[in-house]
């Protein structure tokens, strides 16, 4: 038998021998020879990490609109489109034409152009028992009156982390710490076969605070999580909503690409200061 | 008159954004990730996805129907991270492969029934670290793993794709790997999933 490369392991492993034999020639040294039975071991092992424990991150929604927004509205389309455009506007008979449908155009693009969002009332357009606004206060109620316990209890932001990633969460999660909130547990739910992130922190006087966070592609193309176009603009331009009703302060904010709703027994200017901030 | 002028601008555009949205744009996550994992930042990612996406239809009229669309897009993705962002991009630091491979050998199981071979020790690790692991290797050989490993493509295409021999993509994803478990070993040592590996004397 000839001296075999140790990188002839990985072509195994990746299915790339197509020869009969020189396969069969490399099963046997993997059998019979610790050396290359261990290289195949360990390579086998790094190839099935790096497949299964790498999450699949979905591009941005905001980023995948402004492609999409920029695919259709570029004006640099391909040359053969080019050419029939210059032929149109030479043309004399067309050119007054095209030019005032240009000018139409531009009018309507205009009046039609929607206009900045203030800082409204979002709360009255969260609406169903999908909505993440009203999911968020639901499960808050549900943690305060011990309806809903964590499914584990630790205050080791990394261990959240690992049960979130252990649990099939497929988005990659944050969980921020806070020198007057300590970390108290989490919980990962499922709805239609998706899994979501929820952990809690605790002040030094018992007031909770509970963090539902969902990679912003759930609310565009998932379509198991609503919350209004609105209050996603609101938070896509940086901003932090703050809701305060019946002793609770609710707040929406961004980070990264997660959109996170905490709600707080708390006191609200505390909440706001510490999780706004994020 | 408008109405026909109308009907010519739209099926001439319509259709160019019709077939380049059938056939681009669903490969838009898998050319997100490679982008995170080529610059290691969500930023510099959307940016470097959205500048090949731009690029991509200009050029569309280049693309021969029929060929492999996302080889292409990815192509273009890569020529475009090399004279954009490889040079804004922190490289990490210069490897010295022979350290590794010393390094490697040492905490090599001596044999196959090894603690250090069961999956179950580095299970425990996080997303973040294996990007991390996968982020600090040299471009070439980062590539070498996202495409196979992640992207799913054969010898063949990456061979294409990077431009280089068959054989050199084989040697670079077997050093990589090693790269790679070093790695891995370290973060699990580090967070006491198995114990440290001994000095080389």
């Amino acid at each position: 038998m000839m001296d075999m490369k140790l990188d002839m392991i990985d072509a195994y492993i990746d299915g790339e021998i197509t020869d009969k034999s020189l396969e069969q020639e490399i099963l046997s040294k993997i059998n019979n020879d610790n050396n290359f039975a261990i290289e195949y071991r360990v390579h086998s092992l790094v190839k099935n990490l790096v497949k299964e424990k790498l999450v699949f991150k979905q591009t941005p929604a905001k980023v995948r609109a402004k492609i999409l927004k920029s695919i259709g509205s570029t004006t640099k389309v391909p040359s053969q489109s080019n050419s029939f455009l210059s032929d149109i506007f030479e043309k004399p008979s067309f050119s007054f034409a095209t030019a005032f449908v240009v000018i139409l155009a531009i009018v309507l693009i205009i009046i039609n152009r929607p206009g900045v969002i203030e800082n409204k009332d979002f709360a009255i357009e969260q609406l169903g028992n999908d909505n993440m606004f009203v999911q968020a206060k639901n499960n808050f109620n549900s943690i305060i009156t011990g309806k809903l316990t964590p499914q584990l209890t630790s205050k080791n932001a990394d261990e959240i982390k690992n049960f979130f990633n252990n649990n099939g969460v497929k988005y990659s999660t944050l969980v921020p710490s806070f020198s007057d909130w300590v970390l108290v547990g989490a919980v990962v739910s499922e709805d239609k076969g998706e899994k979501f992130a929820h952990h809690v922190y605790a002040d030094k006087n018992g007031k909770l605070a509970y963090l539902f966070q969902v990679d912003e592609s759930y609310l565009y193309n998932h379509k198991i999580i609503s919350l209004s176009d609105d209050l996603i603009k609101y938070l896509d331009d940086g901003n932090c909503y703050t809701y305060i009703s019946d002793g609770s302060v609710t707040l929406f904010t961004k980070l990264d690409n997660n959109i996170c709703a905490i709600v707080s027994n708390g006191n609200p200017k505390e909440v706001e200061n510490t999780f706004c901030s994020l | 008159m408008f109405a026909f002028l109308f009907a010519i601008f739209k099926s001439d555009e319509q259709k160019l954004n019709e077939e380049f949205e059938r056939e681009a744009v669903p490969h838009m996550d898998a050319l997100y990730n490679f982008a995170l994992k080529m610059t290691g930042d969500s930023d510099d990612a959307s940016d470097l996805i959205q500048e090949t996406y731009l690029k991509a239809f200009r050029f569309w009229d280049k693309f021969e129907k029929g060929t492999n669309c996302k080889a292409w897009l990815f192509r273009i993705m890569k020529n475009t991270y090399i004279n954009t962002y490889r040079k804004n991009t922190k490289e990490p630091d210069k490897v010295d492969y022979e350290e590794i491979e010393n390094f490697y050998e040492n905490i090599k199981p001596s044999s196959t029934d090894s603690a250090h071979l069961e999956k179950d020790i580095y299970d425990n690790l996080l997303d973040d670290e294996l990007s991390s692991a996968i982020s600090s290797l040299p471009e070439d050989f980062r590539t070498v793993v996202i495409l196979c490993d992640i992207e799913g493509y054969t010898y063949d295409e990456i061979a294409d794709f990077v431009d280089v021999p068959v054989g050199t993509v084989r040697s670079r994803l077997h050093r990589a790997r090693k790269m790679l478990f070093t790695k891995l070993h370290s973060y699990a040592s580090d967070k006491g999933y198995v114990t440290k590996a001994k000095a080389k004397k």
